[in-house]
């Protein structure tokens, strides 16, 4: 990039890239991941605000019904505006409308960091991460024109955490007018293919030992028909589940099983993803059938599937469509589900009583039988998690698997180089940053700020 | 079941679900009283079970961040209940929390738990004397609204005494989730601008939803708002949105009331049905 003076007005104008004049204002707005926006429910006046434990007992004391009907989006929602930790100008610029415990120092590093002679104010849009993300792709696009408007410019640059990439590419497929004012964007873990995750707490809720993150997956239940429960509310989050794309990373399918007569024998569930979601038989199909002991109830059932519609139509609109301007971060080496894999039970089992002598209560046992003719002993038929068994390892950010993270630009997984050719590089992955701290990882701040730069032709 | 915000009563619309926040605030130190009832209606939970539910994600979501005060038997509307005391740390302050489940029962699910909570910002030593006269004040509640002053309130089927500086809800939601119909109203404060009903539509707009037909109606001192939407998946809706203004006291004040309604097109007789009649019991009812 070359530096001009304007002589006449001694501002500075800047030539970037495609050889056209700017003046020196660039809007950098951050759009933030699932949950990560702090929301004020205004006819229950409650509040989702992870910087509160105040705010969040509420979410930890009532039952997944009762959280489920507050999810629903017909129980209106605002993204709050008060911090009183920040100045006036910052809650301005949106700042308070993110989980400051999670993007506080983040946006704090991206405000302080200097691009040449640029002025970059750092935007934030909270946004109502509960509904569908193309909803809220428009919403991001219309507080973007509204920045512009205040800002009297036309130009600004992009940068989303997690879902809000599935956010951010809605805004700018959907907004031909933003799109075309955008000078870049960049994406930090974004799930494009989905997480693995969040089938398999479909099936066993979120688990204490391994659903760690910031403690919020504990809130959307710690079993099957809760997490079923309250995600029959959330068209945003049902639409990080595993889309038809995924592959684990050997490029192998992910959904698999073995029966309990031929546990030898490995199969695969494969087809559209979707389709397989919403089978009857669970799994492949994640509800258990009406009646059924971990069968979720009518109106959620009859909710679940309305979001599992709303996810395919999402993404088989968005695809994997990205804008022409788009690079991407990804970490990888910490442990995650990479593929969902059950031991199934068997499909007919024999219920033996033997009665205990003395006051002892009556052993009940189950026998099955192998196709082989063995017969084997099981202590419960039926498990809530149909045999789940965790097939984990350290190829993800601790939530998005690789393959998901590197979804918008396949096999580049370049290591960050200071003053690489970011013409060619779109993709840029670094070890060891967990997905809710990726953000202000030192590492992912490097390649950003360089990426930055880059799209400001400094 | 008649309720009461300042000076505006109203009654519950009948054959819905009542799904309000029972929340009670008040400031200085900060404190909160909550009421849950149980979701899904009919389980019969027992206390013990319920309660040891919350104090497990509890523990799971603060990973030992919230400290076990105390745990054990109380009571509760003259009926046996189980607590949790426990402490945490928020915005510089040590709260104490200190939740109670009782199985007492609703107007139809007999057995149903019925949870009390409170957080305080005060000693641990304070909590009990606040709670103690609060649990055992609950009784099943009258069809009148409590007298303005009064420290009873109204909790759904409920009545409990409240210490007078409590703030209870301004707003108020019914539902009825299998037919898809909810309702709400809320009371607003002396000093909130005239209601924008153009944003509430356009909240809905924002949800996703397209507008086929809408009619703006003129209502005695406000404007009520009909709507015919429907979604990308085709499903057609009804909604409405009402805000009138009710004069108060002398000189004259106006108290704005907001009526929400929504629910499937095919309904849209009974749910427009359902608004003029909460509309109808509405009242300025300014007896001490």
């Amino acid at each position: 990039m070359t530096e001009e003076t304007n002589p006449s007005s001694r501002e500075m104008v800047c030539r970037v890239d495609d050889n056209t004049l700017e003046t020196g204002k660039i809007p950098i707005v951050f759009v933030p991941g699932v949950m990560g926006s702090r929301l004020h429910f205004t006819a229950i006046d409650q509040r989702w605000d992870p910087d509160s434990n105040w705010a969040m007992v509420h979410w930890l004391r009532v039952s997944a019904d009762r959280t489920r009907e507050e999810f629903a989006l017909s129980n209106p929602a605002t993204v709050m505006t008060e911090n009183s930790s920040l100045t006036q100008a910052q809650r301005d610029r949106g700042w308070a409308g993110v989980a400051w415990g999670f993007y506080g120092q983040f946006v704090q590093d991206l405000a302080r960091q200097r691009f040449g002679r640029y002025q970059t104010p750092v935007y934030v849009i909270g946004y109502d991460w509960r509904q569908n993300n193309r909803t809220s792709g428009d919403a991001v696009a219309r507080r973007i024109n509204e920045i512009l408007a205040l800002e009297g410019v036309e130009r600004f640059i992009l940068i989303s955490h997690s879902m809000g990439g599935l956010v951010t590419r809605a805004c700018l497929k959907n907004n031909a007018d933003v799109a075309g004012k955008l000078m870049g964007v960049v994406h930090i873990a974004q799930p494009v293919h989905g997480g693995v995750v969040l089938v398999r707490r479909m099936f066993t809720g979120a688990v204490s030992a391994e659903d760690g993150g910031w403690g919020l997956s504990t809130i959307l239940g710690n079993n099957r028909k809760k997490f079923q429960t309250i995600m029959s509310s959330l068209p945003g989050p049902m639409q990080l589940m595993v889309t038809p794309n995924y592959r684990d990373t050997d490029g192998s399918w992910w959904y698999d099983f073995t029966s309990f007569a031929n546990p030898e024998i490995p199969q695969r569930w494969e087809g559209n993803t979707w389709d397989l979601y919403s089978m009857p038989a669970s799994p492949p199909g994640l509800l258990a059938p009406a009646g059924h002991a971990y069968s979720v109830d009518a109106v959620p059932r009859r909710e679940f599937a309305r979001r599992l519609a709303e996810a395919r139509a999402y993404h088989d609109w968005v695809a994997l469509w990205k804008h022409e301007k788009t690079w991407s971060i990804y970490s990888t080496g910490l442990v995650t589900d990479m593929r969902v894999h059950f031991d199934l039970p068997a499909d007919r089992y024999e219920t033996h009583v033997i009665p205990s002598y003395g006051e002892g209560m009556p052993v009940i046992l189950y026998t099955a039988q192998r196709a082989n003719g063995t017969e084997v002993t099981v202590s419960n038929p039926d498990p809530e998690s149909r045999g789940n068994v965790l097939r984990r390892r350290a190829q993800s950010d601790s939530t998005v698997p690789d393959p998901s993270g590197e979804g918008l630009f396949p096999g580049q997984r370049h290591p960050v180089a200071i003053g690489a050719d970011y013409t060619t590089l779109k993709q840029f992955r670094i070890s060891g940053a967990a997905h809710d701290a990726i953000c202000h990882n030192a590492n992912c701040e490097r390649c950003l700020f360089d990426i930055l730069r880059h799209i400001l032709g400094i | 079941m008649r309720h009461r915000v300042d000076e505006i009563g109203f009654t519950s619309p009948s054959g819905l679900a009542d799904r309000t926040s029972y929340t009670f605030r008040a400031t200085g130190p900060r404190e909160q009283f909550d009421v849950e009832f149980e979701r899904p209606a009919g389980g019969a939970t027992p206390a013990a079970l319920a309660l040891a539910e919350v104090r497990q994600q509890i523990v799971d979501y603060t990973r030992g961040g919230f400290v076990i005060v105390g745990e054990g038997e109380i009571g509760m509307g003259g009926q046996p209940g189980k607590f949790l005391h426990y402490q945490f740390a928020d915005d510089g302050a040590d709260i104490q929390g200190f939740i109670v489940v009782a199985n007492l029962g609703s107007e139809s699910n007999a057995g149903d738990w019925v949870q009390a909570s409170w957080q305080l910002e005060v000693p641990a030593a304070a909590v009990r004397g606040i709670v103690d006269p609060v649990l055992a004040s609950f009784t099943r509640g009258s069809a009148m609204a409590p007298a303005i002053g009064s420290g009873l309130r109204q909790v759904g089927p409920w009545v409990v005494e409240l210490p007078a500086r409590y703030v209870g809800p301004r707003s108020f939601v019914w539902a009825d989730d299998e037919i898809e119909q909810r309702l709400s109203l809320t009371v607003h404060p002396f000093d909130i601008p005239k209601p924008d009903l153009d944003a509430r539509v356009a909240e809905i707009v924002a949800r996703g939803r397209t507008i086929d037909h809408r009619d703006d109606v003129p209502i005695i001192y406000g404007k009520l708002v009909r709507l015919r939407l429907h979604d990308d998946a085709g499903e057609q809706f009804f909604a409405c949105r009402v805000a009138q203004a009710y004069q108060i006291g002398n000189p004259v004040r106006d108290r704005w009331v907001e009526v929400g309604a929504e629910g499937l097109l095919a309904d849209e007789a009974a749910l427009r049905k359902r608004v003029d009649d909460l509309l109808a019991s509405i009242a300025v009812e300014d007896r001490r």
